[in-house]
């Protein structure tokens, strides 16, 4: 089937995916995330490294650390939170 | 006033000089406008009149070096203001005279203000003739009322700049000030610093002297110092019940300079030091104009001088100056025990502390031990210690004491040097203020002897009381009033009265006058003849007659009866008065015989004025009865011709009144013929509309009556007319009814039709396409058909509106729905990134089912939800894959969505 007879319908309304791509979907915004958190934690390590370790290497893991930590407990929270049955909000 | 003066200051190559520029005018004539223009560049069509003056500054630079700083008055020009003006252009450097060239007299009072100037104002002020709104005249050349040919010949013979200016459109503006500033003398004021103390000390003296009196306000904030002195001396030694300043008014007027004791010669001096300073130095008279004020100033202050140095003019002593002009200065020695010591000791090459020098030298602790002393040694020790603590103590109360009367001392004549110290130590010094102020008495009871005798009482400091009821009160005074009033009011009616009252006053008078000496005198005539050394010791107590017992037959004054003519009375008066004082002087026998003459004569005339009298009197009597009569024939004449009159007038009024009657008679008859007439036509005019009324309402009733016949005879005919209709009306409902069936038959047809090709179009199209039109024709079709009404209702909107997808669709979908599902597969309950994760890893490796595999796991549902769909039974496909859970379903849910509305549709179309 080509894709370009579903696509109108799809268009009109981009904020709800098709079902089998739910989970996709949220991969993609997991990787994302955890690629610019830990970017985020590594740079910020890296500054204070500079700054205040005297350009150790660990704070710069650390950081990297974090950012990846962070990420990682969003996605899982929110794979969580959508298999879930009951009241979900849901901000506009 | 130095300020004003211009400044040039040569600092490197610039020059910066300041002027003082003022503007004058008429009023209206745009003078705050050129200002306006000048310094702010701005220009207001309604510009407010100025109040008093507005002050404005300007710097313009005349080339590279130079810079003139306009210091600009801009002057009202309202006739109310022009008091004023003399304020703003005293001292000015350059004056702009204002007019209009719209207006005739505003020339007139431009050359009036040049007059004024040329002669009141500086010397060599530079005037400057400005004609403004210029802009009004280059629009309408007609408007202008003074030409340019007549201004500038006018400047010309005047001596002033001139230029016809525009405030509004700023022609000219800037010309004629930087004519003014490059007209300005820059060269002539030579580099000095014009702020400098002897020279405003000068100026202020000068100008000071020129506006005594009569100088305007803001001037004497300018020399405030001067000139509150005396007020303040005034009123601080008022205050302190000082006779000597206070209560002496030409004191106060004719010489304040004095009043004000030390501070005012300090002024002057000051003045005069710096004005000689400057005045004896030969280049002065270079910038002479700046300075003719100054030298008028410096004669006057040099009168000013003389009349300060000496405190009055009356003194003869030699000069001696009440202070000098600081502490520091080595001026004349001032008066006072106190001043002289400190005087000496200034002069004293070694100075030397107060104590040493004034306490004497008994007093003086021999803190120093001789020589001797020191070399004998050891026995004095013992002996000092017990006085030492004595001495010591001695020597320091004597010290404080010569100290503090020292200081006493000095600040009271300090006290009397300067003004604001003595109000400090009569404030706070104790006893102070009496010691200042018995020395001022002092001195004034030195300088005005006179006067200081004379107000000497004053100081008793007595309260004078003032009765409560002294003053003026609202009330009338009753009692005392009455009997003035009966005196003044009563003479003219009863003159007699008065006269009798008067003359008993007088033979009252005089009868007891004489009659006081006597009873002295009888009681004394016993001693006095038994021993007349005693009489003549006690002779000056009482009177003297009382020598004389035996001549005691004194002229008895005169009492005539008839004396009631003022002429006798006068007499009689005189001649007691005689009699009193013959009496008095004893000469009763030398007198006596005369005077009994004259009482004679007297008595005679006053019986003659009796007879007289009575002649008069008869003969007034029968004049009257004379007049008597004659009047009363007069008026019984008047009577009679008074009666005829009255009679002739009523017989008049009586006939006036019978005409006057029967006019009223006649108009009133007329009158009610009028109404009468009037009446009836009324009447008639009723009677004709009542049949006018009658005639219409039977016409009415005509009317109706045909009405009623002609609709009786309609309804008979009109109902075999209604019977016809209905059968027509029954036989169209036959023919509709048979119209109707053809028509369900048709309709069914349509709608065979129309389904046949909602299923074909369904069935036909590869790509979901919306089926909306031929749904909405089936629709109309079908319009009362209930069961098609109900199976298009029960199509998912959006099953029309998009259309249904094809099986084969489906199963594209469903494999690709299945993958993720499969990528699913594996996960637990509550499934975090790991699980998902690893979810995601194995279902990779798990094994592919074939064919109806039996099992309850997502591959095996898979599976057989594949076969189903590949056989064709959508049903059974999605009802297995309604048997899936969790992720699963939810990844499945919109492909289960597409499969039921397909559902849907095919059962509905089946229905039919």
């Amino acid at each position: 089937m080509p894709e370009t007879s579903v696509a109108p319908p799809a268009v009109s309304r981009p904020s709800k995916p098709v079902s089998e791509a739910l989970l996709n979907e949220k991969w993609d915004h997991c990787l994302s995330s955890l690629l610019i958190r830990s970017s985020l934690g590594l740079s910020f390590g890296v500054v204070f490294s500079v700054l205040l370790f005297k350009r150790r290497a660990w704070p710069a893991f650390v950081g990297l650390g974090f950012g990846a930590g962070r990420a990682y407990e969003e996605c899982n929270s929110s794979f969580l939170r959508s298999g879930k049955e009951g009241v979900r909000v849901q901000r506009p | 006033m130095a300020a004003r003066a211009p400044a040039p200051v040569r600092g490197g190559n610039t020059r910066f000089a300041q002027f003082k520029l003022v503007l004058l005018g008429e009023s209206a004539v745009g003078k705050s406008s050129l200002v306006l223009r000048f310094v702010k560049d701005q220009f207001d069509d309604y510009r407010e009149s100025t109040i008093g003056a507005a002050f404005l500054t300007q710097t313009i630079s005349l080339d590279d070096t130079t810079t003139v700083k306009f210091e600009i008055w801009d002057t009202a020009g309202q006739e109310r203001y022009k008091s004023l003006a003399p304020m703003y252009y005293r001292n000015a450097n350059c004056a702009v005279v204002v007019y209009d060239i719209t207006q005739a007299s505003s020339l007139d009072k431009a050359k009036q203000w040049v007059k004024e100037l040329q002669r009141q104002a500086n010397e060599n002020i530079i005037i400057a003739l400005a004609g403004n709104k210029l802009d009004l005249v280059t629009d309408q050349p007609d408007k202008r009322a003074i030409s340019t040919a007549d201004a500038e010949a006018y400047a010309k013979e005047a001596g002033l700049l001139f230029f016809e200016t525009s405030a509004k459109t700023s022609e000219n503006v800037r010309e004629l000030f930087t004519a003014i500033a490059k007209k300005l003398p820059l060269d002539q004021a030579g580099p000095r610093n014009p702020r400098a103390g002897g020279r405003a000390g000068v100026e202020l003296r000068a100008e000071s002297a020129g506006t005594q009196g009569g100088g305007p306000a803001f001037e004497a904030g300018d020399y405030c110092i001067i000139a509150p002195k005396p007020w303040r001396g005034a009123l601080r030694a008022r205050s302190k019940n000082v006779p000597a300043f206070s209560d002496d008014a030409p004191y106060n007027i004719t010489n304040p300079t004095t009043l004000c004791r030390s501070t005012q010669p300090v002024m002057l001096r000051a003045s005069i030091r710096s004005s000689r300073a400057i005045g004896y130095k030969p280049n002065v008279t270079s910038a002479a104009r700046q300075w003719h004020a100054l030298q008028a100033g410096r004669a006057i202050s040099g009168q000013t001088r003389s009349y300060a140095d000496k405190p009055s003019i009356a003194d003869s002593t030699p000069v001696v100056l009440p202070g000098s002009a600081s502490a520091s200065t080595n001026e004349p020695p001032p008066p006072g025990p106190v001043a002289t010591s400190l005087n000496s000791k200034a002069a004293s090459p070694t100075p030397s502390t107060p104590s040493a020098s004034t306490i004497p030298p008994q007093n003086v602790p021999l803190t120093p031990p001789p020589p001797g002393k020191t070399t004998s040694g050891s026995p004095p020790p013992p002996s000092p210690p017990p006085p030492k603590p004595k001495r010591r103590l001695r020597k320091f109360f004597t010290t404080l004491l010569l100290l503090s009367t020292l200081g006493f001392g000095g600040g009271v004549y300090y006290s009397r040097v300067n003004d604001n110290f003595h109000d400090f130590f009569t404030e706070y010094v104790p006893f102070g203020e009496e010691a200042v102020l018995y020395f001022e008495e002092k001195e004034f009871r030195k300088r005005f002897p006179t006067i200081g005798n004379r107000i000497r009482p004053r100081d008793t400091g007595e309260q004078v009381r003032i009765p409560s009821q002294s003053g003026v009160s609202w009330r009338v005074s009753e009692d005392t009033s009455s009997s003035r009033h009966a005196n003044a009011t009563k003479p003219g009616q009863k003159p007699a009265e008065a006269v009798a009252k008067a003359e008993s006053d007088h033979s009252k008078a005089p009868t007891e006058a004489p009659a006081k000496p006597n009873h002295p005198v009888a009681k004394e005539a016993a001693p006095a003849q038994k021993s007349p050394e005693a009489v003549a010791f006690v002779a000056p107590e009482v009177d003297q007659p009382s020598r004389f017992p035996p001549e005691v037959t004194r002229i008895d004054p005169i009492n005539i009866e008839d004396a009631k003519e003022p002429l006798v009375q006068d007499l009689v008066k005189i001649i007691n008065d005689i009699i009193a004082v013959v009496n008095a002087d004893n000469e009763n026998s030398k007198f006596s015989t005369t005077i009994g003459k004259a009482k004679d004569e007297i008595s005679k005339v006053g019986s003659k004025v009796k007879s007289l009298k009575a002649a008069i009197e008869e003969e007034a009597n029968a004049k009257v009865q004379a007049s008597h009569a004659e009047f009363d024939k007069a008026a019984q004449e008047l009577v009679k011709r008074i009666e005829s009159e009255m009679a002739s007038q009523e017989a008049r009024w009586k006939e006036e009144y019978e005409t006057e009657r029967q006019k009223l008679q006649q108009t009133y008859e007329q009158k009610l013929k009028a109404e009468i007439d009037r009446a009836n036509e009324v009447n008639e005019q009723r009677l004709r509309n009542e049949l006018l009324e009658q005639a219409v309402e039977m016409r009415r009733k005509f009317t109706a009556e045909v009405k009623d016949r002609v609709e009786e005879e309609r309804n008979s005919r009109l109902g075999k007319l209604s019977d016809l209709s209905n059968t027509v009306n029954e036989l169209e409902k036959l023919t509709t009814d048979w119209n109707s069936v053809v028509d369900a038959n048709l309709k069914t047809q349509h709608l065979h039709v129309a389904v046949e090709a909602v299923r074909a179009n369904l069935e036909k199209s590869q790509v979901p396409r919306p089926f909306t039109k031929e749904l909405a024709a089936l629709k109309e079709i079908a319009s009362d058909d209930p069961v098609v009404n109900a199976a298009i209702a029960s199509i998912n909107p959006v099953a029309y509106q998009r259309g249904i997808p094809s099986p084969a669709q489906l199963i594209d979908r469903f494999r690709r729905v299945a993958s993720e599902v499969r990528k699913a597969s594996l996960l637990p309950e509550d499934a975090g990134v790991a699980s998902h994760a690893s979810s995601l890893v194995l279902s990779k490796l798990l094994f592919k089912k074939k064919g109806l595999a039996l099992g309850d796991d997502v591959e095996s549902i898979l599976t057989r939800t594949e076969v189903l769909l590949e056989e064709g039974d959508l049903d059974g496909a999605a009802r297995e894959m309604n048997g899936l859970s969790g992720w699963a379903k939810t990844l499945s849910r919109d492909w289960l969505g597409e499969v039921r509305k397909v559902l849907e549709v095919q059962q509905a179309l089946d229905s039919r």
